[in-house]
């Protein structure tokens, strides 16, 4: 078997996405914001950290559902791996469809987490704010730097906010367009599988 | 056939992936979804340790030894944090008075900042910069002997988990 046949056997772009999809859980958060040293808030799709006032907080619904959400990249990977490196057999195109857009979602689902979450933090800070403190804080969306302002009584405080998505997130939009591209490409390669017979017609 | 129970066999496993975790979450904690979700009791700590960040007593900050001339002086500070994270103190100013006359007799700064760890106690010198009108007061309203001074309008300015606290102390007696 001659090297271009072999790898016409094979999608490479959904093997790509495929391998890459498989490292995504383990290279850490795609976001992350700060407030100060006071305050840390690291996010993605498969884990959490939040640690304010050095005290970690934990919810165990968010661990498991993280948890859930890991294992399930975890088998899309390996899937759309299969269903790349074997796309003439009758099992490559589920299991290709099952995990090909997994990313791709996370990125999306995570971007508008976050834009609600910004908008429901701003109006908090708005609302439930003492009426003998003056706060002076306007949360950037998604990424960006502002400074917190806190006086009252006999004492005021700045402290920078910071929020930015990391290099892992930029990872993983790639790798949701690795995702759309396999998707696309993924019919060429399995229209080497034989047709299926015509019904015949009565 | 075998296509379509593959598919409907990959469509399950991806509920059970979101539905699983869900159930299991909930029989750790006892069915209890708030618990589950999230624990009041870490709020508590957290609330626990921002009380105690500028909780100020009598004894936080007291005035030991001092000493003011016509050349200048110092005054020794006692400060014992209340705060359970590390600060530094950048800068501490304000007016050292005749509290008999409420006259302003020097000025006082912090030479330079103070580290100081949770809990620590430390003591640190304020320096003393006479005023212009100093020694004439203190020759005519005190025969030449300078008074033990009070500190006013007092400014601390405090660095600590990142953020720049500025606290006016007001009348300072120690």
């Amino acid at each position: 078997m001659s090297w271009r046949s072999a790898s016409m056997k094979v999608n490479p772009v959904g093997a790509v996405a495929g391998a890459l999809i498989l490292l995504l859980p383990f290279l850490g958060p795609w976001w992350h914001a700060s407030l100060g040293e006071a305050a840390v808030v690291e996010l993605s799709p498969f884990g959490y950290r939040v640690c304010v006032l050095g005290e970690l907080l934990h919810s165990t619904l968010a661990s498991y559902l993280l948890l859930g959400a890991k294992v399930s990249v975890i088998l899309g990977g390996i899937f759309l791996l299969l269903g790349s490196l074997f796309p003439g057999r009758w099992w490559s195109r589920p299991l290709v469809r099952f995990g090909v857009m997994k990313v791709f979602w996370m990125v999306i689902s995570l971007v508008v987490f976050l834009v609600v979450a910004s908008f429901v933090a701003n109006f908090l800070l708005r609302s439930i704010r003492p009426e003998d403190v003056t706060l002076d804080l306007s949360l950037p969306f998604l990424t960006g730097s502002s400074e917190l302002r806190l006086s009252g009584g006999n004492m005021s405080a700045s402290m920078p906010v910071d929020l930015h998505f990391t290099g892992v997130f930029w990872m993983a939009v790639v790798v949701a367009g690795f995702g759309l591209a396999a998707r696309i490409t993924a019919g060429r390669f399995q229209g080497a599988l034989p047709a299926k017979p015509a019904k015949p017609n009565k | 056939m075998k296509e379509g129970l593959l598919k409907l066999g990959l469509r399950l496993l991806g509920i059970l992936l979101y539905v699983g975790p869900l159930l299991a979450a909930l029989s750790v904690q006892g069915g209890d979804f708030m618990k589950a979700a999230f624990d009041p009791s870490q709020v508590e700590k957290i609330q626990q340790k921002m009380e105690n960040l500028f909780q100020f007593s009598e004894n936080t900050m007291v005035k030991e030894n001092s000493w003011l001339g016509e050349n200048g002086g110092c005054v020794t500070v006692r400060f014992t944090s209340t705060s359970p994270f590390p600060m530094r103190i950048e800068n501490f100013s304000g007016w050292a008075s005749c509290p008999q006359h409420r006259v302003r007799l020097a000025w006082f700064e912090l030479p330079q900042p103070v580290e100081i760890n949770p809990g620590e106690t430390k003591r640190f010198t304020l320096t003393f910069t006479p005023t212009l009108g100093a020694s004439l007061h203190v020759f005519l309203q005190h025969l030449g002997v300078w008074p033990e001074t009070e500190l006013e309008n007092a400014r601390m300015k405090i660095r600590m988990l990142g953020a720049e606290i500025e606290l006016a102390l007001g009348e300072y007696e120690g």
